[in-house]
């Protein structure tokens, strides 16, 4: 028979579980009207030329639903219950929720809104300096609503055209509050003063607010504001809820910390001794918020709320982070954890040099790197590299490892899926290369040549009695219209590839899709070329998956290979490119073309992050280009120009606008360089 | 100001005449000591180079010194394929006899004009050597064409603009090119000073012209995002000007400032965001 604790726990469990499957189906629920999603780029762009700052913009999560045990209890008022994502900053980035609900939507068009509320939390984030916050919910509460305030101010100021909007917001804001009888005293003085600011002009401040310059001037203010609320009401007999949050209202999140110290060593040490364990992985709902752990929670003595060690299921019950149940159950299912943890509002983050033994994948990035290591993989026999390190400008003589895996075999019919969904798209990239078959072409009006051009010499003469200026290119001349090339193209398939271009491709599929039809235009040109992904995870393992060879030539073969590309791990560039351009130098074409695709910097679990992955990976280019190879990128990171000037050279490379046009733009760029 | 631009190839030039500048001061306000620098190099004899974004005041400045210092002025605007003969002469067919006919420079050598050589890298590099025996202690033309060498008359100065924010590969000014010249650093005024500048330029209102500058401001904080083309001084004149003349003002920025920046439609999206924000009708 269980102890009444563990029936209590069970119950929350059960009916936490009950919510968090509802909510999923709820944000299922298909519309593509007007998502974050849509018009997210768009967003970070204005935010970034009103900050002058790159701003970056992420999802918003849904609120943890209420612990059953809290509502059970009562704790929590029904007009309190965040029943949606509000938008949110933490002093850096901004989070907005994905959709507006069909009401709010009537207010304001959904791009509006979105543009407004994105505008606002920059601005607040903006204003975020101060350190401490009140810990009194009644103060803390006053404070923020003091900054939202003065944010607004700001923004009415100087952005004229959006002071309608900003009206448009508060009004709708307006008619959603509670009903003044679910309220007590404390609670209808601070509603009352939110209501005061939702009825008044953005560029005015109502009083008993005031302007704050400084959030210094809001916390006074918050501070004498909340107890003079306290006297007034007699506060210790009332106690302050809280006040409902809406989306004009938001969140204040705790301020992002910055990047944890990466411990190489040590993560050295642990890749030498491979795990046999398979990691599972299962997708999260929705990511915990992390958390700084407080001091005394790693507490040894195990509270007597923890998970009973039988209990079959596997849940995580533990917001304190005492113990992950999956460290004592190795067949534990992945998914219910994930379940489990989406339902947590936050979790303490820990950095193991372990091998994990469940990946959960949440929707939106970890901010921090974590520091995740893979066992070697034995398998494979690797060519080893070096490594340039900029910081004492020579080369680690035993860098990084290449190991060749064999690639998979994907959908037979992917392929000719792609080309039946594209065929205007093959077209253009078939006219594109068509043009360039080795052939002779003769070139008329040459300033030099083994002929003349009697056709020139007839205008030029003609020309010249109509008191033109002379023409001096009269010859013409037979050449082979190009050189003979060899072509390799690298594909980056590293994890980041996994991002969304649009809502139904992921980066990853417009650079297969990509590939595909540049590899059916390439076969017809006649040139020897090869194509290789690469990905991997640390220097031990740089992964390159031969998809052709320059010999090979089995179209199906090579089209499954390229319809079984998926997401890997790291971008370890610079041994890709060592390899590649080996390869490249083992033919005899007159003219060699390194085109890597990427999309996004070189970065790996190690040091290979920042500016030593940029620095290694232009020497591997400097010395590709020694090598009488041709290197060009093209990319579809937007801050590529950046760092890819300095690694590729002006003018050798792209940064895709629009991943879309990727396969028209590589075949842009093989008939560019093709031609020179 | 049109009647100072030659357009080349200068086919039907057979005025030996050089336009000289106006009467009326053409205006320009000065960021820093460009004019005095400028002076000095005119009365020493050196060459000078101006870098810049385009639309940021240059051909205005050599205008405007041209009018100072009492010179003809010059302007050559150079394209890729600009030869050494469009700039120096060649001989022509008149009446059954050829005549040599002087090109720009050479006009400007002999004359003693200044000589402005805009967006310089464009030119082939054959046209672009040409200038060297006129940039040292020489100050020699030698036209191999006719084995002519003319000297420079005192009031000839040579300029050059060039546009560093632009990549080329084949083109970039060589270093023994470079090396032969006083360079002088333009970019976009401070706001108040290009809130200025429209106002002389386009008869605007200072509200709408410190708006515009602002607006102009924040989106050339794109420019690392993947913007291409910021707005210059120029398009914020121009678009000044239509609303000067009636044009509702974000239509005026839809089409004179955001329009021409780019094609991208996420980024002209997003600025249209900003003008929306920006501007009230
Ligand atoms: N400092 C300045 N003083 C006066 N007008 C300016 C100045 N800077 C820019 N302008 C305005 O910008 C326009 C474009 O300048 P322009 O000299 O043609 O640019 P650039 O030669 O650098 O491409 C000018 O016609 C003028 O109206
Ligand atoms: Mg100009």
């Amino acid at each position: 028979m269980a102890e009444p604790e563990g029936l209590i726990i069970d119950a929350a469990r059960q009916a936490t579980a009950f919510v968090s499957r509802l909510w999923d189906h709820d944000n299922n629920v298909p519309d593509n009207s007007c998502t974050l999603s849509a018009c997210r780029q768009r967003l970070e762009f204005l935010l970034s030329a009103v900050h002058g700052h790159a701003v970056s913009l992420r999802v918003a999560q849904p609120p943890a639903p209420p612990s059953a045990l809290s509502r059970l209890f009562g704790r929590i008022p029904r007009h309190l219950i965040e029943t949606r994502p509000l938008p949110a900053n933490d002093g850096a980035t901004i989070f907005l929720p994905m959709q507006l609900d069909p009401g709010e939507q009537s207010a304001l068009s959904p791009h509006h809104f979105f543009r407004l509320l994105a505008l606002q939390q920059a601005g607040r984030a903006r204003r975020r300096e101060i350190q401490t916050l009140p810990i009194d919910t009644l103060t803390l509460d006053l404070f923020q609503l003091s900054e939202a305030v003065a944010a607004d101010h700001a923004l009415a100021l100087h952005f004229a055209g959006l002071r309608l909007d900003l009206a448009a917001l508060r009004r709708a804001m307006l008619s959603q509050r509670p009903p003044p009888s679910l309220l007590n005293a404390v609670e209808q003085a601070v509603e009352e003063l939110y209501c005061g600011v939702l009825k008044a002009s953005p560029d005015d401040i109502p009083p008993p607010l005031a302007l704050a310059r400084k959030p210094e001037d809001s916390l006074d203010w918050a501070v004498e504001m909340s107890m003079k609320i306290s006297t007034r009401t007699r506060m210790p007999t009332v106690r302050y809820r809280g006040c409902a949050k809406d989306l004009w209202w938001g969140k204040m999140l705790p301020p992002s910390s910055g990047n944890q110290p990466i411990r190489y060593e040590e993560a050295l040490r642990d890749m030498m001794q491979p795990s046999a364990n398979p990691r599972r992985s299962a997708n999260l709902s929705r990511r915990p918020q992390a958390r700084e752990k407080t001091p005394d929670e790693d507490d040894e003595t195990q509270g007597m709320w923890m998970v009973q060690k039988d209990d079959p299921q596997q849940h995580v019950e533990d917001p304190a982070g005492l113990q992950r149940p999956a460290d004592r159950d190795d067949d534990a299912d992945a998914g219910d954890l994930a379940d489990s943890l989406s339902e947590l509002p936050e979790a303490q983050l820990i950095s193991s040099s372990k091998t994990v033994r469940e990946l959960l994948l949440a929707d939106d990035p970890l901010d921090q790197r974590t520091t995740l290591v893979l066992p070697g993989k034995g398998a494979a026999h690797g060519i080893v590299y070096p490594e340039w390190d900029f910081r004492v400008s020579r080369y680690h003589k035993e860098g990084a490892i290449v190991r060749l895996q064999p690639p998979l075999l994907g959908d037979v019919g992917w392929a000719e899926s792609v080309v039946a969904r594209r065929p205007a798209l093959l077209r253009q990239v078939q006219l594109r290369l068509e043009g360039l078959r080795p052939r002779r072409i003769r070139y008329h009006r040459q300033p030099e040549g083994e002929e003349i051009d009697i056709n020139a010499c007839v205008n030029a003469f003609a020309e010249r009695r109509a008191g033109l200026p002379p023409q001096d290119r009269l010859y013409q001349s037979v050449k082979a219209a190009r050189r003979d090339i060899a072509v390799a193209l690298l594909i980056d398939i590293s994890g980041s590839t996994d991002g969304w271009v649009s809502q139904e491709l992921r980066i990853i599929d417009v650079e297969k899709e990509a590939l595909l039809l540049v590899y059916l235009a390439l076969t017809k040109l006649g040139d020897p070329f090869c194509i290789y992904a690469f990905s991997g995870e640390s220097a031990q393992n740089v992964s390159l998956w031969p998809l052709k060879n320059f010999e090979e030539n089995d179209r199906i073969l090579v089209q499954r290979r390229i319809a079984a590309l998926e997401p890997q791990l790291y971008t370890r560039a610079g041994a890709a490119i060592r390899h590649t351009t080996s390869l490249l130098t083992a033919t005899s074409a007159q003219y060699r073309l390194l085109i890597l695709l990427s999309d996004g910097k070189p970065n790996d679990v190690d040091r290979y992050e920042g500016r030593y992955g940029v620095e290694d990976m232009r020497q591997a280019v400097a010395e590709a280009r020694l090598q009488a190879i041709h290197p060009f990128c093209i990319t579809v990171d937007r801050h590529a120009p950046q760092y890819l000037a300095r690694v590729f050279g002006a003018r050798h490379y792209a940064v895709l606008q629009q991943a879309e046009t990727l396969p028209v733009v590589l075949a842009d760029v093989l008939r560019r360089l093709i031609r020179q | 100001m049109e009647d100072l631009l030659i357009k080349l190839p200068a086919l039907e030039n057979t005025r030996q005449d050089v336009p000289h500048p106006q009467a009326e001061e053409p205006y320009y306000l000065p960021f820093g000591d460009e004019v005095s620098i400028f002076m000095q190099c005119h009365r020493r004899h050196l060459a000078v180079m101006l870098k810049g974004p385009t639309g940021c005041g240059k051909t205005r400045f050599v205008e405007h010194m041209a009018w100072r210092l009492k010179r003809p002025l010059i302007i050559v605007s150079c394209h890729d394929d600009l030869t050494a003969a469009d700039l120096v002469g060649r001989f022509l067919i008149r009446d059954n006899a050829t005549v040599w006919q002087d090109g720009p420079l050479t006009r400007a050598v002999r004359t003693g004009a200044i000589c402005y050589l805009d967006e310089v890298v464009e030119a082939r590099q054959d046209a672009v050597v040409v200038i060297h025996p006129l940039t040292d202690y020489r100050r020699v033309l030698p036209v191999d064409k006719t084995g002519e060498l003319i000297e420079a008359t005192p009031g000839f100065q040579l300029v050059i603009s060039y546009n560093p924010g632009y990549q080329h590969v084949t083109k970039d000014l060589k270093p023994s090119t470079r090396q032969r010249f006083v360079a002088l650093d333009f970019d976009f005024p401070p706001p108040e000073r290009e809130a200025e500048i429209v106002i002389h330029e386009s008869g605007a209102e200072p509200v709408l012209a410190h708006d515009l500058v602002a607006l102009a401001g924040r989106i050339r904080g794109l420019a690392d995002r993947g913007l291409a083309e910021v707005p210059s001084t120029r398009l914020l004149v121009a678009t000044a000007r239509l609303i000067a003349n009636g044009i509702a003002p974000r239509l005026a920025c839809h089409v004179a400032l955001v329009s021409p920046l780019s094609d991208d439609p996420v980024l002209v999206a997003a600025m249209l965001d900003l003008v929306d924000a920006t501007l009230v009708d």
